[in-house]
């Protein structure tokens, strides 16, 4: 029988390419975002403890009781893998420049649990001993050795003063892959716990609990009710099931559990690609079994056995599937190796290493095998449904019977000849029902991809996330936590304005009114209100689109909810108390938009934005929290140079907008580029469905559009019928396919980010490439087979 | 006027060492009117006599007249009108669209020509051929006989001038194969169409008015 399969395979050249590159297209696109998804997926494994667990921690506690949860969670009553104890509030700022410093008092293994890794030395262990980023001599002016004493300002908590306090450098932690605005350090519990009663600081509140354990094991439930038991009351407190120091353990958490939107979208991806890739490579393998099945019934009148006929048609299937999986696998590792590894450095914005799992190759291996398996089982089935003389004489339509409703409906309505193409086509389609729906989910899936990935780029403006700011200066300096009080005076602005390289500086201020100010309108609360004051030097930039006239005293408002009624403050605001009972009078109008990125990260029912002469009128002297700054310095010397300034807090960020920008851009990029390559395989795909169709229709039909011909219908008219036949299959999955890419992008993509919406005229255009692809591919192979000579019998 | 004329009449396939004359220097001349039998035993070359006088088939020599006008395979377009308006083709294999009613099949060509059926005639057509009672059924729902019938009917439909049978009793029994052979001869005479018919079998080919016997591509005798 393998003899047999040979020779067919070897006669039916193109029948047996096409196949063959059906699955190679389908395993490689599979096998590619797989790997691409699981690569994403283990970024940060070597950061995650032990791979899948998750911290927990318990803060705001006091010594006694951590003691006693500490004790409890040791002894094993819970499957805890380590238990750290801390002692968090240890907070410092280098000398020379101000940059924080985090310190964490601890006993236990802290590498285990926050996942440092240490560059040089030791983790303290001896009184005063210290290990700290080893960024530090970055920012430091002196370069640290271990062994080096160092000396910091140290507090327990906000309302301490600071002491200063001398440590021995035991050892440098290596950089934290995602970076902090603040540095990190590690000392002993007991030295915290020394410098907390010098500074007579009641830490009742102090101490924390940080657990890693493993996370299909973990019972919380369990855990609190055990803990409840102890007398404590409830052990929540400040519990958090992640990580908040420790941002590459956040990252990495997420896209271990698939929180992350690129893993999500890959995942969505892979599941419909693969079901499309199923889908073609049922179509081949039926195909493959349905063009031959005149001759399996010759064979079978001959006197081959059932069983034979069988292992003929496995035989054959093997050789695709081998061919097909091996090639298919070794060039999708390769094409991940040369290109895909590449695209995904641009979208996560850092190297990525390709995941080698073993899990991958196997996945693939099986679904293709699977479905290889599962269409092959299939036709058999039908193969042996055919007496050989049925399957002699097969045309697709045996057990053809209208479904129309009426006898009047069977009669052709079409006199015309176009009409009759059209009726004929129609029927052609119901000949095989199953060959016909497996081409038009092949094509709706790729129609409905094309249509989602275009509408979803076309919504992003790559520029958005800086937009407005990157036209006018490079940097911005903000607070780092809204929590705190810490605004940018106008002193600071001047004193920067007058460094040498900067051009010029822009105010953004934006607080919200229950922070800092109130504002008492009769009948209105503004609580939930932000504040943004500008200052005159930005709204000149910004006025061509923005009615915030710094000349006029008038203040716009903005409100998210249109149920706000705003015809209560239409009119000149009478009174206004800032809390000392002052009364102002200004002008407030609405605004149906604002200019992007001046709410970016803010919330609350809406913002009033005023410029900041009138800010100066309504609440006194003001203070900002966001600046632009324009200058030509390079990011490290600009900063540096912030910080050293006097009156400089510890909390202030420098962000390099040029490279966030670049940085967007790139990510955009990466994300096309995989959206680029999925429509082009399903397409592919797709197009390969409908050309074994096609190809699968003429030979079945041979004889009968020979007939066809001999009564005289022209190359012409034949053609139109195949054409329309695909075309009418084109259209249907297509404008199904508008209907669901339209709700995906009305309903679900506006919940991703409001600025989603479907974009109409894309849907169309799309419907009208897919019926061109749809003719035209079955044009060229009916085109080839003009000049061929009409047969009106079967040859074979 | 002979409605059908072939003049030395040759049909090389292959080449070389592998060539094969199929037909070899043949002349006919046909009457309007006229019920010829081609006999001829198997590889004899009669089919390819009747796929050139329909147009399916250019010849590699010779030349074909019909009504004194040549047949060229060079414009498709030409062939296929020849082919729709004035042939009528019966196959042995019935050859009718599984997908289509009975009465869809008989009104094919007269759609591809854009003409309007013609319900009197088609009526009176498939009351002739017995199988008005089936006008709506399709094709596997029918007998061989009947859809010989069907395919009879469908040659008639466009009043073609000559109407080519390939063996058109081949797949049928005996007795059905004398029922479609009258059925056929007599609505060629009621029709008055020219019928060349191509069979293997001599009783069959008796039923015609005149019996060109063929050989190894060539006509060794005209009765």
């Amino acid at each position: 029988m393998r003899r047999f399969a040979f020779r067919y395979i070897l006669k039916q050249k193109k029948t047996t390419f096409s196949i063959i590159v059906g699955i190679i297209l389908t395993v490689i696109m599979m096998f590619s975002l797989m790997q691409m998804g699981d690569s994403i997926a283990v970024r940060y494994e070597s950061l995650l403890v032990k791979g899948q667990q998750f911290d927990f921690s318990m803060r705001h506690m006091s010594a006694q009781k951590q003691a006693d949860y500490a004790r409890l969670l040791e002894n094993g009553e819970a499957d805890i893998e380590d238990v750290l104890i801390l002692n968090e509030s240890l907070s410092s700022t280098l000398p020379e420049n101000g940059m924080d410093i985090s310190i964490i008092g601890s006993e236990g293994d802290v590498s285990a649990v926050f996942g440092f890794e240490l560059a040089e030395g030791a983790f303290p262990s001896q009184p005063y001993e210290i290990c700290v980023e080893e960024r530090i001599n970055t920012y430091a002016e002196t370069t640290y050795k271990i062994g080096d004493r160092i000396s910091l300002p140290i507090r327990c908590s906000s309302e301490s003063e600071y002491t200063e306090e001398t440590f021995v450098i035991s050892g440098f932690i290596k950089d934290l892959p995602t970076g902090s605005t603040y540095l990190i350090g590690n000392t002993t519990l007991g030295t915290a716990e020394e410098i907390s009663n010098k500074q007579g600081y009641d830490n009742d509140d102090a101490r924390a609990i940080f657990v890693t354990v493993e996370k299909n094991e973990f019972d919380s439930e369990r855990i609190y009710d055990i803990m409840s038991n102890l007398g404590y009351g409830n052990p929540l407190g400040d519990l958090s099931l992640k990580f908040e120091i420790n941002d590459a353990k956040v990252q990495a958490y997420d896209e271990a559990i698939g929180d992350s939107f690129m893993d999500k979208g890959l995942k969505v991806l892979t599941i419909a690609l693969s079901v499309a890739a199923v889908f073609l490579i049922y179509n081949s393998i039926n195909l493959s079994v349905a063009e031959k099945i005149r001759q399996y019934g010759t064979l079978r009148c001959l006197g081959m056995k059932r069983s034979q006929l069988q292992r003929l048609v496995l035989s054959e299937v093997l050789i695709y599937a081998v061919l097909g999986i091996g090639i298919g696998q070794a060039a999708g590792i390769l094409l991940n190796m040369v290109v895909a590894q590449s695209i995904m450095s641009m979208v996560i914005g850092s190297e990525v290493l390709l995941a080698q799992r073993p899990v991958t190759y196997i996945s693939v291996l099986l679904l293709a095998t699977a479905v290889i398996g599962v269409s092959t089982y299939l036709s058999i089935r039908k193969l042996q449904k055919l007496t050989p003389l049925q399957a002699m004489k097969y045309t697709e339509a045996e057990n053809y019977k209208s479904r129309s409703f009426s006898r009047e409906n069977r009669e052709v309505k079409a006199s015309k000849r176009n009409q009759f193409i059209l009726h004929l086509a129609g029927r052609n389609l119901s000949r095989n029902r199953s060959k016909t729906a497996v081409t038009f989910i092949s094509i709706f899936i790729s129609a409905l991809l094309c249509m989602v990935i275009l509408n979803f780029f076309l919504c992003i403006d790559p520029g958005e996330n800086v937009g407005m700011n990157q036209k006018i200066a490079k940097f911005q300096l903000y607070r780092t936590n809204e929590l705190q009080d810490v605004y940018i005076g106008e002193a600071l602005l001047e004193d920067i304005r007058g460094l040498e390289g900067v051009n010029n500086v822009y105010g953004i201020g934006s607080n919200s009114f229950s922070y800092s100010h109130t504002l008492n309108i009769e009948g209105f609360y503004f609580s939930d209100y932000l504040l943004v004051v500008l200052d005159d030097a930005l709204i000149q930039k910004i006025s061509p689109t923005f009615l915030l006239n710094p000349e006029e005293e008038i203040a716009l408002i903005y409100m998210y909810d249109d149920g706000d009624d705003f015809s209560d403050l239409s009119d000149a605001i009478a009174r206004v108390s800032d809390g000392e009972n002052k009364d102002v009078e200004f002008n407030l109008k609405r605004i149906e938009e604002v200019p992007y990125h001046l709410l970016s990260g803010y919330s609350g029912e809406g913002v009033l934005f005023v410029n900041d002469k009138l800010a100066d009128r309504v609440f006194g002297e003001y203070e900002y929290i966001d600046v632009l700054i324009d200058s030509d310095l390079d990011y490290e010397d600009l900063f540096s140079q912030i910080l050293k300034m006097n009156g400089m807090t510890d909390q202030l960020q420098l962000a390099d907008i040029e490279a966030g920008s670049e940085d967007a851009i790139k990510e955009l990029t990466g994300i096309l580029l995989i959206a680029v390559f999925v429509i082009v395989f399903t397409a592919t795909l797709a197009v390969l469905n409908i050309s074994n169709t096609v190809r699968s229709n003429i030979q079945l039909r041979q004889s009968e559009n020979g007939m066809l011909r001999a009564i005289g219908m022209t190359n012409k008219t034949l053609t139109a019928i195949i054409c329309t036949e695909n075309a009418l299959v084109g259209f249907m999955a297509s404008v199904l396919a508008s209907f669901f890419g339209i709700l995906i992008s009305a309903v679900i993509f506006p919940q991703i980010d409001s600025k989603f919406h479907p974009i109409i005229p894309i849907f169309p255009l799309v419907i009208a490439v897919v019926m061109l692809t749809c003719i035209m591919t079955a044009y060229f192979p009916m085109r080839a087979h003009w000049n061929t000579t009409i047969r009106t019998h079967i040859d074979e | 006027m002979k409605i059908l004329e072939v003049r030395n009449a040759s049909k090389i396939y292959g080449e070389g060492e592998n060539a094969v004359a199929a037909l070899n220097e043949v002349t006919l001349k046909i009457d309007a009117g006229e019920f010829i039998a081609i006999l001829g035993p198997s590889g004899s070359g009669k089919s390819t006599l009747l796929n050139v006088i329909g147009g399916l088939d250019a010849l590699t020599q010779g030349e074909i007249f019909f009504q004194g006008d040549k047949l060229s395979l060079d414009n498709d377009n030409r062939m296929s009108e020849y082919r729709r308006d004035k042939i009528g083709f019966v196959f042995q294999s019935f050859n009718l669209i599984p997908v289509l009613s009975v009465y869809e099949n008989i009104v094919m060509p007269l759609i591809l020509s854009d003409q309007k059926p013609d319900a009197n005639y088609m009526s009176e057509l498939m009351i002739h051929l017995g199988i008005e009672s089936k006008k709506n059924a399709f094709p596997n729902q029918l007998s061989g006989g009947q859809q010989q019938r069907v395919a009879i009917a469908r040659a008639l439909a466009n009043k073609p001038e000559i109407i080519l049978a390939d063996e058109p009793t081949g797949n049928l029994d005996t007795r059905t194969g004398e029922e479609v052979l009258e059925l056929l001869t007599s609505s060629g005479k009621r029709y008055s169409r020219t019928i060349i018919m191509i069979t293997h079998n001599e009783s069959i080919a008796q039923k015609a008015d005149r019996i060109v016997r063929i050989e190894n591509g060539g006509i060794v005798s005209e009765s």
